[in-house]
């Protein structure tokens, strides 16, 4: 626990410091390979193929908001499916314009999620996200995780696609269609998923908000049963593929991630070095502003001065001053938001 | 001259003008029923689009039960069902993007009511100084 926390002071501190850096670093690797990942599995578009185009939208992604990413990826995909089947391309194009238009409207920060979501399930770890989404995002998660894991199993069926056709009589565009919804519709391994992930997330985010002690942990907990249970009863009802020992060992993942979440991400107030430029009357300003952040315990140092009680006061304050020059301490004003900056006039 | 605390303050102007603020902003010019009516109403028109591309996506699922009772569809009743489902449809998400947009208005007023605090801070500081400027 003390271990946890200390680091938490620590990433807040190395985001505080890097945080400028971080943040589009992250957002490259998530588009780079997702873009990897398309091109592995559906990669029919041989321009697109090319790791140069992956890595110049992995650039573009890194400074634009979340948004941009998703509707990219989107139409990555879209485009790929369309070398595989016109049909196959226009349903998802259907989906995806349904997806932004009645769900990222209103809530375009988590397209992110979405992407995420469809990574775990190609690494065949699904049940890595829930638990740690109810806890932070909460039940508006559903949807991005929803479409997430719709588009992992589209971009599956569509690399299996290809062999099936070929064995099937779907010669016409109409029979084309008929295969592709019957395929999707009718795939147990997804609406399995589905409804796992969407009932943790809800029953993790609404046990979360109840007025119990230790909220968050009774959360894990019913979380990672329910997940537990209705795999399982999932599994045999269905009779769908799943495998049980990646699941179970998933969901304890799962918890253990969640856990850490609690702790890194309760009261979470993350704030980050900024670059700001303006201007008034006399002067360009380029600021660059740092954070405060508290110290870690392993960074004080203990100086016994009960043996030193005869040294001068003088002495003692300059030393302290040195000591708040080094290592700035956070102060009563800080906590307040800096609501009530004063301002002292200059005459 | 410069001014630590004019510049602090300006800071934080800038940091919140450039993150959140240039979002939170735009509700400034708003009283909460315009923004939220306006809100609904931009969903309700992306809400029909998607409806009518829900409607084609059903189209394309059955296609081939379609043509092949192309004649025989009695569709009036079909075209009556669907209004009555778009109806729902509809007042399902505008009561939602009515509760988004809300909480979102809510959310950006106490920070907006410090940007405006803060600018009325720095105003008051010009007038002070043109004051000090025309005496002299």
């Amino acid at each position: 626990m003390a271990v946890l926390l200390e680091l938490k002071e620590k990433i807040k501190r190395i985001y505080g410091k890097y945080g400028t850096y971080i943040v589009p670093a992250a957002k490259f690797l998530l588009t780079l390979i997702a873009m990897l990942m398309m091109t592995s599995s559906i990669g029919y578009v041989s321009p697109l193929k090319s790791p140069v185009i992956s890595i110049l939208l992995a650039v573009i992604c890194a400074f634009l908001p979340a948004g941009f990413m998703v509707v990219s990826l989107s139409l990555v995909l879209v485009l790929h499916l369309y070398s595989i089947s016109a049909e196959f391309a226009a349903v998802t194009l259907c989906l995806v314009i349904i997806m932004y238009l009645l769900y990222f409207r209103l809530a375009p920060k988590t397209g992110y999620l979405l992407v995420i979501t469809s990574m775990l399930c190609w690494m065949k770890l699904p049940y890595l996200a829930p638990i740690a989404l109810g806890l932070t995002v909460g039940a508006p998660a559903v949807v991005p995780v929803g479409f997430g894991i719709v588009i992992y199993y589209i971009i599956k069926t569509a690399s299996e696609y290809e062999a099936a056709i070929t064995g099937q009589t779907a010669s016409n565009t109409v029979q084309k269609f008929t295969f592709i919804i019957d395929g999707f519709l009718n795939n147990k391994d997804m609406l399995l998923l589905l409804f796992v992930l969407l009932v943790t997330i809800i029953i993790v985010s609404i046990i979360r908000k109840m007025a119990i002690d230790n909220a968050w942990n009774v959360a894990i907990i019913a979380g990672a049963l329910v997940e537990f249970v209705f795999v399982i009863v999932g599994k045999l009802a269905l009779s769908a593929g799943l495998n049980i020992i990646i699941a179970i060992l998933g969901i304890l993942i799962s918890a253990v991630i969640a856990y850490i979440c609690e702790i890194l991400f309760f009261n979470l107030d993350y704030k980050r070095t900024e670059f700001v430029q303006y201007e008034d009357d006399e002067y360009y300003y380029y600021v660059k502003a740092v954070p405060k952040v508290n110290l870690v315990n392993e960074d004080l140092k203990v100086k016994r001065i009960n043996a030193q009680k005869a040294r001068k006061t003088d002495d003692i304050n300059s030393r302290r001053k040195a000591d708040t020059r080094q290592m700035p301490k956070p102060s009563k004003r800080d906590f307040e938001d800096g609501d009530n900056d004063g301002i002292t006039f200059d005459k | 001259m410069l001014n630590e605390s004019k510049i602090k303050m300006m800071t934080k102007m800038a940091i919140y003008e450039k993150n959140e603020g240039r979002r939170e902003l735009k509700t400034a010019k708003y009283f909460k029923t315009d923004y939220v009516t306006l809100g609904v109403l931009n969903t309700v028109i992306a809400a029909t689009v998607a409806y009518v591309v829900i409607i084609v996506l059903i189209a394309l699922c059955n296609m081939q039960w379609l043509t092949d009772n192309v004649n025989n569809l009695n569709y009036a009743s079909i075209g009556g069902r669907f209004v009555g489902y778009y109806i729902v449809y509809l007042l399902f998400f505008s009561i939602l993007s009515g509760f988004v947009y809300a909480k979102r208005y809510d959310a950006s007023r106490k920070e907006i009511k410090k940007f405006f605090s803060r600018l009325n801070k720095l105003e008051q500081f010009y007038g002070k100084n043109r004051k000090t400027n025309t005496e002299s």
